[in-house]
């Protein structure tokens, strides 16, 4: 529904700008004296007023700030006049806003969309219930930044560890800032090795490069006049980070194998689980991009450091579809207790795991061994090696125990990290020949089981 | 200049410059840019006369 918008402005052109700009938005009604204002807002409902501070009489417009107060209208003063007594008293009496005149189309949209925002509480409300559930004041308090986000141009970074719903959260920034969630153009940079993420972002003409059978549209020219999402942004090569910086910059960029310029305009979001400071230092990813795309930063907690929220999770997962079953009271606390290196995402994988099983009532034998085995989060005993892990020791020996915890910790960090093996390796922190070496032993053994 | 024309001036160039972005950033159909532009070239005539007026009463 259009949001109802009252416009009070004694000059002609000056109604009649301003009504150009917000009738492409709202429904418009005007009006040109603190009269005629009153008599609208008797008859009609408003949502936002726009009062000119002079009006037949001079400042007659402060006049109008609590009748509308009263009736619940978002007011903002529109004035030529700077002295700081004028504002300090609109904003005294109640205005939620105040121009300076002129102003541009930009800075009114900037207005309208803080006044949506104000609006649409309830659906940071739902947000925070229904789809990014939490109850975790520390998370609420820090995506707070979501609505100084959605008030301005400034890039966006979102960071967190693989799993904290980064995108769900990039995706909220766009729906309530563009009021659609058409135009959300998402890639993901570590999905792509280098020449086929720089033909992804930048199109291509027919015969740009071998395999170039017809001209391609690139995500920077689709994403123009909503977002681009970049997710594992630290995962762009440098080569590739040059040029993307230089979109940012000029708003434009040339197709591969293109003379023809194309401009862009982009709301832009990033997203890394990475330390982008620590990576900037290592000389890893280029300073002037960093800086470019910090914007406002929003940390994601990992699960681990809201536990509280899990219970809370596991309803909210439990309660999808029609069939349902029962944790176990041990189940439960095993699932509250664990680590969730890959946080919400898999916790979600767990739940829907656990919701296939023939049995009703899920008990600890039917969660996944990680989970199972991990019911503290470390030892109770403060000792590395649970004791009836000794048994094995004295059946099969001890290379076999290491052979074990090896093949149980690889598996666990591949399946959390869904396959990744950079990001697997990086949590590891082995090298590669370790990691193949032990993925070749699981093989085996999988294999041989069967 | 007295504070009366002082507000009128500031207010009437506000004004002016107000309908010129609107125009430049090209969000208005033609019809009502033709509606603006004409409103423009009266307020600016509205204040050729303030000014002559100024200048009259000026010292």
């Amino acid at each position: 529904m259009k949001i109802q918008i009252l416009v009070v402005e004694d000059d002609d052109l000056s109604r009649l700008s301003l009504v150009s700009i917000v009738s492409q938005i709202a429904n418009v009604k005007e009006a040109r004296t603190a009269k005629e204002a009153i008599e609208l807002f008797e008859k009609h409902h408003f949502d936002l007023a726009f009062l000119d501070l002079d009006l037949e009489k001079e400042l007659a417009g402060l006049n109008l700030i609590a009748p509308a107060k009263k009736k619940g209208v978002y007011s903002v003063v529109l004035s030529g006049r700077e002295e700081d007594e004028h504002v300090a008293k609109a904003y005294h009496l109640g205005c939620e806003d105040y121009l300076i005149k002129p102003f541009t189309s930009k800075a009114l949209e900037l207005v309208i969309r803080k006044f949506e925002l104000t609006k649409n509480q309830g659906v940071l409300r739902e947000f925070f219930s229904k789809q990014y559930v939490t109850q975790d004041e520390g998370l609420i308090n820090d995506l707070q930044a979501i609505k100084e986000a959605i008030i301005s141009d400034r890039p966006v970074l979102l960071t967190g560890e693989t799993g904290t719903g980064k995108t769900m959260v990039a995706k909220l920034i766009h729906e309530l800032q563009y009021r659609t969630a058409e135009n959300f153009v998402h890639l993901s940079c570590a999905e792509l090795p280098e020449n086929l993420l720089e033909s992804e972002l930048f199109g291509y003409e027919k015969g740009a490069f071998t395999g170039a059978e017809k001209k391609k549209r690139g995500l920077l020219e689709m994403a123009s006049g909503g977002t681009l999402f970049l997710d594992e942004v630290a995962t762009m090569p440098m080569g590739l980070q040059k040029k993307f910086l230089r979109v940012i910059e000029e708003k434009s960029f040339y197709p591969l194998g293109s003379e023809k310029k194309v401009t862009t305009t982009f709301r832009l979001i990033t997203a890394t689980c990475d330390d982008l400071k620590d990576l900037v230092e290592r000389k890893e990813f280029r300073e002037d991009l960093f800086f470019r795309i910090e914007g406002f930063n929003i940390h994601l907690k990992p699960l681990k450091e809201r536990r509280d929220d899990i219970p809370l999770l596991l309803k909210h997962f439990m309660q999808r579809g029609v069939r349902r079953v029962v944790l176990s009271p041990e189940v439960s606390e095993a699932m509250y207790r664990y680590s969730w290196p890959g946080n919400v995402r898999q916790l979600s994988k767990v739940v829907e795991l656990l919701r296939t099983k023939e049995r009703g009532v899920v008990s600890l034998d039917d969660l996944p061994p990680y989970v199972r085995s991990q019911t503290t989060g470390e030892s109770p005993t403060g000792k590395v090696v649970p004791t009836h892990q000794f048994d094995i020791v004295k059946q099969k020996g001890l290379p076999e125990l290491f052979n074990l915890v090896e093949e149980e910790v690889v598996e666990h960090f591949f399946t959390v990290n869904e396959g990744k093996v950079r990001q697997t390796l990086k949590d590891l922190q082995c090298s590669n020949a370790t990691f193949y070496r032990v993925m070749e032993r699981i093989k085996k053994k999988k294999e041989s089981a069967v | 200049m007295n504070p009366t024309h002082k507000h009128e001036m500031n207010s009437g160039l506000s004004s002016l410059l107000q309908a010129l972005n609107v125009i430049n950033d090209g969000i208005v159909d033609r019809e009502k840019e033709k509606q603006m532009i004409a409103m423009a070239l009266a307020k600016v005539q509205a204040l050729i006369g303030l000014w002559e007026e100024i200048k009259r009463e000026a010292p």
